[in-house]
């Protein structure tokens, strides 16, 4: 088995692993938008149902603060790069099923797959995080806060949003100092030097070779993504905060 | 109403000025923190440290030098408090960290952070986890797991608090499919509970059973919680993945065995399904169709693992593909199951790591400023033996299991515990052999787990009790649901006792897998 191992089966390219990435989560959304319209188109073919305004009418009942427009667009953003993201788990699916396929039936082993997919899930769960926090998804300790009304929780997040942002800010320009130390300032073309602060092009210590620098980009821009969303939930909180506050004074 | 009135009030846009005690609070702390954040941000943008004054004032470096007993109790004291605030984990601990670098070191240490981050994100082992996440959203799509309930159901029917015992079966088998606890116990009990309670059940029994198999979810394989803690201890995962095994069955077949043997004693607990409700044995085999895909999909993903034919990565990466095979068998596979079960890996995934990001630097400040020869000094300066420490140990992550998230406790609690327990020497109890002193982590990992099971349904927070308030019927009391627990939480103890006193439960199959000394 260990001879066997030396004979390395095809390489990916490191333009078809970042072209990858960011081509098939689109090509993937664009068939799926055209599948969903289509769909629509036949439903509204047939009769419609009037399930779904049943439903509408149902959410309408709890109050939930409307925003503006700033956090319609953020929220929007950082939605959407969480789908982005989200669809490389097919990509990475894909890589372990070429690479298990390859060892075992055709003694072909890859030197790249292992290291193209956990680079891939890395950048992935690092710009994951502001999409988990517009749903709310990070978990906090109920012990508390549960029992709170909705406006004493508001104000909860408003005041511990201070230190929210000094995590945030802390994470993103630590990141960038980071980021920036991956990449060399003499490689860049001097209307970029300002970007670099590090003395050689940062890649994997692996045969494969890949450039670190778009990874370690990662840090900094989910950081501010998350940063994003926490200023769009303040004023969100804010929001909140004023209309129970209002809708006490008035009872 | 009151809706309607809010929308007028609100409309009106009055001044910004506050006008109840609690808006006077809440902009008084904001006010407070803003202003103490924005010198510091002044005092780190515009002043260097060593030669200027700093700009009104500055907090950076003022408890340099500062015991770590003080320390300790500073880090975990405001911890405790931004946690009660209401702050997420993730963000809190992390926070918490950049605010002690900066006061007990300096503005420089903040880089710290990504030195941290960076080997977590591109960390091999942890590729696993959004793949398994994946795995087990697309069999949920796939409407395989209220398949399963309902075969497991009608085999097990007939008996007197068969249900419950289904139910515990049911479990156990979703159990080797999905690795989190939060999805077994919301899908069974949306699926099981009312079954059960239609049946006439008794509702402790019924809750009990669906809470304790659910939390198998974290014990047998493949588990979330395994890869971390076998990435935070330096452990094999698919050896900890082994040795799971063994303890993870005792602790179904006692679940299993206590809902019957209760159910017999007391017939009104558990009701045997009425005649007319029973299949034959025939139509029960033909029903165990339904369960060949999940059993294929099951044995390939573990036995690739056990048999060391592809790593747990590998497995779940394949696990992932036979899940979209059977979702397209079962007609379920659309671009819209795809994204969703997409979406939902995405934000568990996130969960889990940002909880890593913001935990892990929390810990490794803490362990570089000698907390973590603190704790090892205070646990053996107690006198106690090496197996009272472990119980001082399975106290400590019960109590806070408590309050904790799991994740949580596994970062904070373990890279701390780990190091303590690797310096003992464990001769057995009762007379009885001991542990090898290179099998010691991987038990250790297997008690953690199942001491891990017992966090999850232990009152008043464990996380297992929320969820099942979330979709137990409003008539069964809260208390009940506490109640309910109890039962299974002597189990659950008396399992965790019984690993510890017969170690072999744990490291027998490890060793017949990976041979002897795995360690």
């Amino acid at each position: 088995m260990t001879g066997d191992i030396e004979r390395f089966g095809f390489v990916l390219p490191h333009w078809a692993f970042w072209g990858l990435m960011i081509v098939f989560p689109l090509v993937f959304m664009i068939l799926a938008r055209r599948r969903a319209e289509a769909d629509a188109r036949k439903k509204a073919a047939d009769d419609v149902t009037l399930t779904e305004d049943i439903e509408d009418d149902a959410k309408k009942t709890a109050w939930s603060p409307p925003g503006n427009l700033f956090t319609r667009i953020v929220d929007a953003a950082c939605h959407n790069i969480g789908v982005f993201v989200s669809l490389w788990t097919l990509v990475g699916i894909v890589y372990y099923i070429f690479e298990v396929i390859g060892r075992y039936f055709f003694n072909a082993p890859t030197n790249w797959v292992h290291e193209a997919a956990f680079l891939m899930f890395g950048v992935m769960y690092t710009l994951a995080g502001a999409a988990t926090y517009i749903v709310d998804g990070h978990v906090r300790v109920d012990v508390f806060y549960s029992k709170w009304s909705p406006r004493g929780r508001a104000g909860a997040d408003m005041v511990t949003s201070v230190i929210f942002f000094v995590f945030i800010l802390g994470m993103l320009f630590s990141g960038w100092n980071f980021f920036a130390q991956a990449m060399d300032q003499n490689a860049l073309p001097s209307w970029l030097a300002w970007l670099a602060q590090g003395y050689n092009m940062d890649i994997s210590q692996s045969e494969w070779q890949v450039a670190y620098w778009p990874i370690k980009f990662a840090i900094p821009f989910g950081a501010s993504l998350v940063a994003l969303v926490g200023i769009s939930r303040f004023i969100k909180d804010f929001q909140t905060f004023r209309y129970y506050g209002q809708v006490q004074d008035a009872e | 109403m009151q809706n309607k009135a809010g929308a007028s009030v609100v409309d009106a846009r009055s001044s910004f000025i506050p006008t109840t005690p609690l808006g006077w609070v809440v902009t008084f702390g904001f006010c407070v923190f803003a202003f103490i954040v924005g010198v510091e941000l002044l005092n780190v943008f515009f002043v260097d440290p060593y030669t200027d004054e700093p700009i009104l004032f500055t907090f950076q470096g003022s408890l340099a030098g500062i015991p770590i007993g003080w320390l300790s109790i500073a880090m975990f004291g405001s911890l405790l408090m931004v946690l009660s605030a209401g702050m997420p984990l993730s963000f809190g601990s992390g926070a918490l960290t950049v605010i002690f670098m900066y006061i007990v070191g300096d503005k420089f240490m903040v880089n710290m952070i990504p030195t941290r981050i960076f080997p977590m994100m591109t960390d091999y082992q942890l590729s696993a986890i959004p793949l398994f996440i994946f795995m087990a959203a697309m069999l949920e799509r796939a409407g395989l797991i209220d398949e399963m309930f309902s075969v497991v159901y009608k085999w097990l029917g007939g008996l007197r608090g068969g249900l419950a015992a289904a139910t515990v079966l049911a479990s156990t088998i979703l159990a080797a499919m999905v690795g989190i606890v939060g999805a077994a116990v919301v899908t069974m009990g949306m699926i099981a509970l009312p079954a059960m309670l239609e049946r006439k059940y008794s509702p402790r029994l019924a809750i009990g059973s669906v809470m304790a198999g659910g939390t198998l979810g974290i014990l047998i394989p493949p588990s979330i919680l395994a890869i971390i803690f076998a990435v935070v201890a330096q452990e094999s995962v698919g050896e900890l993945y082994i040795g799971c095994v063994l303890p993870g069955l005792l602790l179904s077949g006692m679940y299993m065995t206590y809902s019957i043997t209760r159910s017999f004693l007391d017939p009104t607990m558990g009701p045997a399904l009425p005649e007319e409700e029973r299949v034959t044995f025939v139509e029960k085999l033909i029903l165990l169709r339904g369960m060949i895909a999940p059993f294929i999909l099951i044995f390939l993903v573990l036995g690739l693992i056990f048999t060391g034919t592809a790593t747990p990565v590998e497995s779940a990466g394949i696990g992932s593909f036979g899940a979209i095979l059977v979702a397209a068998l079962y007609g379920r596979l659309t671009f819209t199951s795809i994204r969703e079960a997409c979406y939902i890996c995405l934000k568990n995934s996130a969960l889990v790591l940002w909880i890593m990001f913001g935990a892990s630097i929390f810990v490794a400040f803490y362990v570089l400023q000698g907390g973590g020869d603190f704790v090892a000094q205070m646990i053996l300066g107690t006198g106690l033996g090496p197996y009272g420490i472990l119980l001082l140990m399975m106290v400590i992550l019960i109590f806070l299991g408590m309050f904790l998230d799991w994740i949580g406790i596994l970062l904070l609690a373990v890279p701390i515990f780990v190091p303590i327990i690797k310096a003992l020497e464990f001769n057995g109890l009762f007379g009885l052999p001991g542990v090898a002193p290179e099998d010691v982590p991987l038990w250790f990992g297997v008690i953690y787990l199942v001491n891990m099971q017992m966090s999850f349904i232990s009152p008043p927070y464990g996380p297992a009790l929320f969820y099942m308030r979330g979709v137990a019927p409003r008539w069964i009391p809260t208390s009940d649901i506490f109640l309910s627990s109890l039962p299974f939480l002597a189990l659950q103890a008396t399992g965790l006792f019984v690993v510890v006193v017969f170690p072999e439960i744990a490291l027998y199959l490890p060793r017949l897998a990976y041979g002897t000394g795995g360690g």
